[in-house]
C-alpha cells in the first residue's frame, strides 16, 4: 500500500515537472527600450505598476496576452507571481480610483506586436517561445 | 405638484447629461486624439433579500446597483482630465451615500420615490492632475475622499470579491452609527509613489478641501474651515501593504471637531488574501459632547481555480460610552469568474448586535451580483 502511494506520488510529481518544462514564453520591447534582460523582481515590480519608467525616463507600458489556458495562466503566474484573478482585481482596484492605468492586455499576439513596435517604452511577455518580430520589437532576456 | 416638475427637471437634466456624453463619445476625432481618451467602467446588478421587515426587503430585489463610466483625456505629457460618472440604484431605494437611511417629510420622499424610479446621475468625481514628476502629482477637483482600503472603490465592485464592502467602518451608518469620514472632498490633493527597491515601496496622498455639511457630504459646506487629511502606505514586499489614514475638520454651522483615523493591513501572497482595519473617529455632537466611535473588520479570501471564497468578521461600536450598542457583521460568500472581466459573486450575511435600533436587532440576508468591468 505505502509503496503504491510513493509511486503515485512520485507520478504525480514527474508529471507536474513536465507541465513546468512545457511553459514557455519571451519577453519582447519596443526596440528604444535599453534594458536587455530583466530579472523576476524586476518583472514583477513593472507588472505590479511599482516601476513605472525606465532608466532613461520613458515611461513604461506593459502589456500582456490575456491567459486563456491553463498553461498560459502558469506562465502568467510565473512572471507577475499573482494568480490571474487576483491581478486583475489588484488593477481594477487602482484603474477605477483613477489612481493608475493597468498593462495593456490583447487577445492575439499580432495585436501585441503591433502595440509594442508604436509604444516606446513598450514591455510585453507572450507565452509563445518562437515567433517572428516586427523591425520595431527586440527580444528581452528573462533572468 | 412642485415635486413632480423638479423630478421632470431632473429626469431631463439626466438625460441631457448621458446624450451629451454619448455625443462625446460619438465624435469622429483624429487616431492621435483617440489615444490620449480612454473610456472605461464597471456595472453590476445584485440581488439582496432579508429576513427583517424594518432592515431590508423581505421580498428580495433586483437592483441596478451601479453603472458606471469614467473617462481619462491626457490634454499634454504631463496634464489630464478625469471623470467618473454614476448611474445608481434603478428600484426605489432612499439612501445617502453614507448608507443612512434618510428622513423626509411625505411629499420629499415621493419626490424620491419618483427620482430612484429613473435612478440617478452623478459625478463620483472629476478632476485635473498634474504630473510634477514621475513620482508625484496634484490632483485639483472633487475626489473620493483617500481613506482606508475601500472608500475610493466602494462602488467598484469588480476591485473585490464580496457583493458589498465592510459594513462596520464604511457603511456604519447603516447600523445605528455614524459616518466615519465625508465620502467626497473637492479641494487639492498632492499624491505620490516612491520605490525604494524592487521590493519595497511607499506612497502618500495628503489633501485639503471643503469639509463636510451636517447632512452628507455632497453637500456645499457651511463654514469657512477646512478638511485637513492624508494616508502613508509602505509596501515592504510585493504582498505585504501597511497603511494609515487620518482626517480632521469641523462640521456643519455649529463647527463640530470630527477627527477620525485608520490603519490598514493587507497580506496577499497569492492565491490567499488577508484584509484587516481598524478605525475610530471622534465627532462632537449638537451639545459638544464627544462621542467616540471605534470599528474593525478582518477578511479572509482564497483563489481556487475559478472561485474565491471569503469570511469576513466585523464589529461596530458606535459610542464607546454607551454599554450594550456593540454590532457585528459576519459575512460567508464566495465570487466565480464566469469569464473575461465577468464575476458571479454570492454571499450569505449575519448581522447581530445591540447598536440596530430595533426590538429584534439580528437579521440575515443573501446577496447576490454580476459584476462587469470594460
Amino acid at each position: 500500500m505505502w509503496r503504491s502511494i510513493k509511486v503515485f506520488l512520485s507520478l504525480v510529481f514527474l508529471f507536474q515537472s513536465l507541465l513546468c518544462f512545457s511553459i514557455e514564453g519571451m519577453l519582447v520591447s519596443n526596440k528604444d527600450v535599453s534594458a536587455t534582460a530583466l530579472d523576476s523582481k524586476e518583472l514583477q515590480s513593472i507588472f505590479m505598476g511599482k516601476k513605472t519608467s525606465w532608466d532613461n525616463g520613458v515611461s513604461i507600458s506593459p502589456c500582456y496576452i490575456t491567459p486563456t489556458s491553463a498553461e498560459s495562466q502558469r506562465f502568467f503566474e510565473d512572471i507577475t507571481n499573482k494568480n490571474y484573478l487576483i491581478f486583475k482585481r489588484y488593477w481594477n482596484r487602482k484603474l477605477f480610483s483613477g489612481n493608475d492605468i493597468p498593462p495593456r492586455n490583447f487577445s492575439t499576439i499580432e495585436d501585441l506586436l503591433d502595440y509594442a513596435s508604436h509604444i516606446k517604452g513598450a514591455i510585453c511577455f507572450i507565452h509563445t517561445a518562437e515567433i517572428q518580430l516586427p523591425a520595431n520589437v527586440k527580444r528581452v532576456e528573462m533572468n | 405638484m412642485m415635486w413632480k416638475c423638479r423630478v421632470k427637471r431632473r429626469f431631463f437634466n439626466n438625460l441631457l447629461v448621458v446624450l451629451s456624453l454619448l455625443a462625446f463619445l460619438a465624435i469622429p476625432v483624429r487616431s492621435s486624439d483617440m489615444d490620449k481618451f480612454q473610456v472605461y467602467g464597471f456595472a453590476d446588478i445584485q440581488y439582496v433579500r432579508s429576513d427583517h421587515e424594518s432592515m431590508g426587503d423581505t421580498n428580495g430585489s433586483f437592483d441596478v446597483s451601479h453603472f458606471n463610466v469614467m473617462t481619462n483625456y491626457q490634454v499634454n505629457s504631463r496634464v489630464s482630465a478625469k471623470i467618473h460618472l454614476e448611474y445608481e440604484r434603478s428600484s426605489s431605494h432612499v439612501e445617502d451615500h453614507a448608507g443612512n437611511e434618510e428622513e423626509q417629510g411625505e411629499g420629499e420622499h415621493e419626490e424620491e420615490e419618483e427620482i430612484s424610479a429613473f435612478g440617478a446621475l452623478e459625478v463620483v468625481w472629476a478632476y485635473i492632475e498634474f504630473d510634477l514628476s514621475h513620482s508625484t502629482r496634484i490632483r485639483t477637483g472633487k475626489n473620493l475622499t483617500p481613506f482606508g482600503i475601500f472608500n475610493e472603490i466602494h462602488d467598484a465592485s469588480p476591485s473585490y470579491n464580496s457583493v458589498d464592502i465592510p459594513s462596520a467602518i464604511y457603511r456604519a451608518g447603516r447600523v445605528g452609527g455614524m459616518s466615519m469620514f465625508p465620502e467626497i472632498i473637492t479641494g487639492i490633493f498632492i499624491l505620490a509613489d516612491h520605490q525604494i527597491s524592487d521590493n519595497a515601496s511607499w506612497n502618500y496622498v495628503a489633501y485639503v478641501g471643503n469639509g463636510e455639511h451636517a447632512e452628507g457630504s455632497n453637500i456645499k459646506d457651511e463654514n469657512v474651515n477646512k478638511i485637513i487629511g492624508g494616508r502613508i502606505a509602505f509596501s515592504p514586499t510585493f504582498d505585504i501593504h501597511l497603511s494609515s489614514s487620518f482626517l480632521s475638520h469641523k462640521v456643519g454651522e455649529e463647527e463640530n471637531n470630527h477627527e477620525s483615523w485608520i490603519v490598514s493591513l493587507e497580506y496577499a501572497p497569492s492565491p490567499f488574501e488577508v484584509h484587516a482595519e481598524y478605525a475610530i473617529s471622534e465627532r462632537e455632537n449638537l451639545t459638544a459632547a464627544t462621542v467616540t466611535e471605534s470599528s474593525w473588520y478582518m477578511e479572509a479570501a482564497y483563489t481556487l481555480h475559478l472561485f474565491t471564497p471569503f469570511m469576513r468578521y466585523g464589529w461596530l461600536d458606535p459610542d464607546d460610552d454607551s454599554d450594550n450598542d456593540e454590532w457585528t457583521e459576519t459575512v460567508i460568500g464566495s465570487s466565480y469568474h464566469l469569464m473575461e472581466n465577468t464575476v458571479l459573486k454570492f454571499e450569505y450575511r449575519i448581522y447581530q448586535g445591540d447598536g440596530l435600533e430595533k426590538d429584534d436587532n439580528d437579521y440575515n440576508e443573501v446577496a447576490a451580483a454580476v459584476t462587469v468591468a470594460f
